[in-house]
Parts: C-alpha cells; sequence; structure tokens
C-alpha cells in the first residue's frame, strides 16, 4: 500500500492486487450493511439496461414518500453510521431518523459503490465517478482521487473503518491501540503458542479485521495529509 | 391595543428569547475517528479557520464533546445530518450545552 500523494490530475496511492480485492470485499459488505444490493461487477450494456428499472423506482421528481416510523438500526455499526440525533429526546431523535436516514443511507451507499467501482476496476468512466485506475499504470496499482471527490473518498474510508471497529469491540482509545498491539505480536511471532485451535481461529479472524482496520486508518491519515494541506 | 410602550426594553426581551431559544449542534467523542479528519471537517465544513477548527478537534477528544454550530432547528438539523454523513456522531439540542 502506498500513501497518498498530490497530483495535478488529483490525488493517487497505491493498491496491490490482494489489498484491492479484499477493500473491495469490506466496502461490499458494509454497503450491504446499509441496505444496498450486492455489488457486482456490470457490463456498460447492463448498465444502460439497467437505468431505466432504477429511475422508475424512484417517484416522479425523485421524491419519496417518507416512512411514517423509520426505528433505529438493531445492529451496532449501521446504527453508529446513522446515529441519534439525540441522546435524551427519543421524539427528536425518532423524528429525525424519520425524516432524513433514508437519503444519509442512499449517499453512504453511493459513495462505497464509487470506491467499490474504483477497487475492481469496473469505473464506468473513471474522470466522471472520480476514483479509477491509472491509464499510464502498467500493473493498475493506482487509486485515483479527484479533488473534488476525495472528501467523499475520506467520509468512505472512515465509514469503513467504523464498522470494522464495531466488529472488532473497539469502545476506547485503549481497545484501538490493543488492536495495533496484537498486530505488533504477531509480526514478531509473540502469540501464546498454548492457545487452543479455537483461540488461533479467533485471533487470526481479529488479526486480520485488526489488519483491515489498521491498513484503512493508514490509508486515511495520508488522504488526511494531502487535503488539508490544499484546504485554504 | 396599547400604545407604543418602551419599545426598547421590548427589543431587549426578544433578544434574550433569541439566545434562549437557540440551538447548538454537539459532536461526540469515538475512539474511531482520525483527529486529522475531525479537524478537516470542521474546516472544510463550517470553513472554520485552523486554530478553531483544531481547538474544537481537541475538546472532542478531551473533553468528550463540543459545540460546534449555533443557529436556528433547522439549520442544526442540516448541520447534524452532514455531520453523521462524514460519519461523526452529532447530535442537536435547544440552549447552552
Amino acid at each position: 500500500m502506498r500513501a497518498f500523494r498530490s497530483e495535478p490530475a488529483g490525488y493517487v496511492a497505491g493498491l496491490d492486487a490482494t489489498e484491492r480485492e479484499v477493500l473491495a470485499t469490506v466496502v461490499a459488505d458494509v454497503a450491504e450493511l446499509l441496505g444496498a444490493d450486492r455489488f457486482e461487477a456490470t457490463t456498460a450494456a447492463a448498465r444502460g439496461a439497467d437505468a431505466p428499472d432504477e429511475s422508475a423506482t424512484r417517484s416522479l421528481l425523485g421524491l419519496r414518500p417518507l416512512p411514517a416510523v423509520v426505528p433505529a438500526p438493531v445492529d451496532p455499526a449501521v446504527h453508529r453510521l446513522l446515529p441519534d440525533a439525540s441522546d435524551d429526546d427519543d421524539e427528536l431523535a425518532a423524528e429525525f431518523r424519520r425524516l432524513t436516514e433514508g437519503d444519509l443511507r442512499r449517499v453512504k451507499i453511493d459513495r462505497l459503490r464509487v470506491l467499490w467501482q474504483a477497487l475492481v476496476g469496473d469505473a464506468p468512466d473513471a474522470p466522471a465517478v472520480g476514483h479509477g485506475a491509472a491509464p499510464d499504470d502498467g500493473e493498475g496499482t493506482d487509486l485515483w482521487v479527484r479533488r473534488e471527490d476525495a472528501v467523499d473518498l475520506a467520509a468512505t474510508l472512515t465509514d469503513l473503518r467504523l464498522v470494522l471497529a464495531d466488529r472488532l469491540g473497539v469502545e476506547s482509545e485503549e481497545d484501538s491501540d490493543a488492536i495495533y498491539e496484537a498486530l505488533d505480536r504477531r509480526e514478531r511471532g509473540e502469540q501464546d503458542p498454548d492457545r487452543s485451535a479455537r483461540e488461533v481461529l479467533q485471533d487470526e479472524i481479529r488479526e486480520y479485521l485488526g489488519s483491515v482496520f489498521a491498513a484503512l486508518g493508514w490509508l486515511q491519515e495520508s488522504l488526511m495529509a494531502v487535503l488539508l494541506e490544499d484546504l485554504p | 391595543m396599547p400604545v407604543q410602550t418602551l419599545p426598547q426594553q421590548d427589543e431587549q426581551v426578544h433578544e434574550d428569547e433569541r439566545l434562549a431559544d437557540a440551538w447548538i449542534t454537539i459532536v461526540w467523542n469515538d475512539p474511531v475517528n482520525l483527529m486529522s479528519y475531525v479537524s478537516f471537517v470542521f474546516r472544510s465544513y463550517f470553513g472554520y479557520p485552523a486554530a478553531k477548527a483544531d481547538t474544537l478537534m481537541r475538546q472532542v477528544h478531551e473533553q468528550g464533546r463540543a459545540v460546534v454550530s449555533t443557529g436556528n432547528r433547522e439549520q442544526m438539523e442540516v448541520d447534524v445530518q452532514a455531520m453523521h454523513s462524514f460519519g461523526l456522531w452529532a447530535t442537536l439540542q435547544q440552549g447552552g450545552a
């Protein structure tokens, strides 16, 4: 993985094929958690055929009737992505959710789809959607983002990290630090040799999620460095 | 209908009512969001100068929360929704923090 850097055409980072695949899977998983259909690679023709169907599901003028009640998400990770707008006024939180949650879900899913398409090389038109593999990169490892789309990418990286953190049980700064310490122990081969097979499996799952969480944090931190530098 | 009485005092009352009616947006700390990202959101969305954004970010980080904007309820609803879009947990409430 290569940190983001600023180029005249936008910001560019580097991901190898495995990193792309892992990240694309996490992106699709989070989109599914938010209620999206599983992302699948499509041909240009299929996209064209899909377009009228999608617009047909929208009501006139793009307005959808608002539901009478939208219950708060049961999954704590989804609840974190679509949080309550009040910590003590249930009525306010419920009304806010009723009015805004649908839009918020769509915004987040749309951003995830843009990143997913860039990762699997399915961007219909790289400049138009913001991300895309570099045309001049023989290995196709570059991840480009246009300046105007970089904020969306940063927000999406945040959403991905929030979901992974929930699955890793991160509730405090110490929990977050513990993930990095576990990764260090694995790096140094200092895991407990007397673990049961079940514990080894549990540790491996945690280390896998933890390594994705850490990599996304590192990637986002590098994006923030170039973004902050470009702020007026 | 009463004739005009003590208009200046009336204005003062209205001013106080406006302040009492003010809504605020609060951003809460979480152990996941990067400090650089939180600062960036405060600078790019609210247009705050770097120093103010960093102060608010540190307040969130160290005190658990910070009031990031003040206005009428509709404005605060827009801000809270924007913060949620950015992945920050924000709430709105009427009156002081």
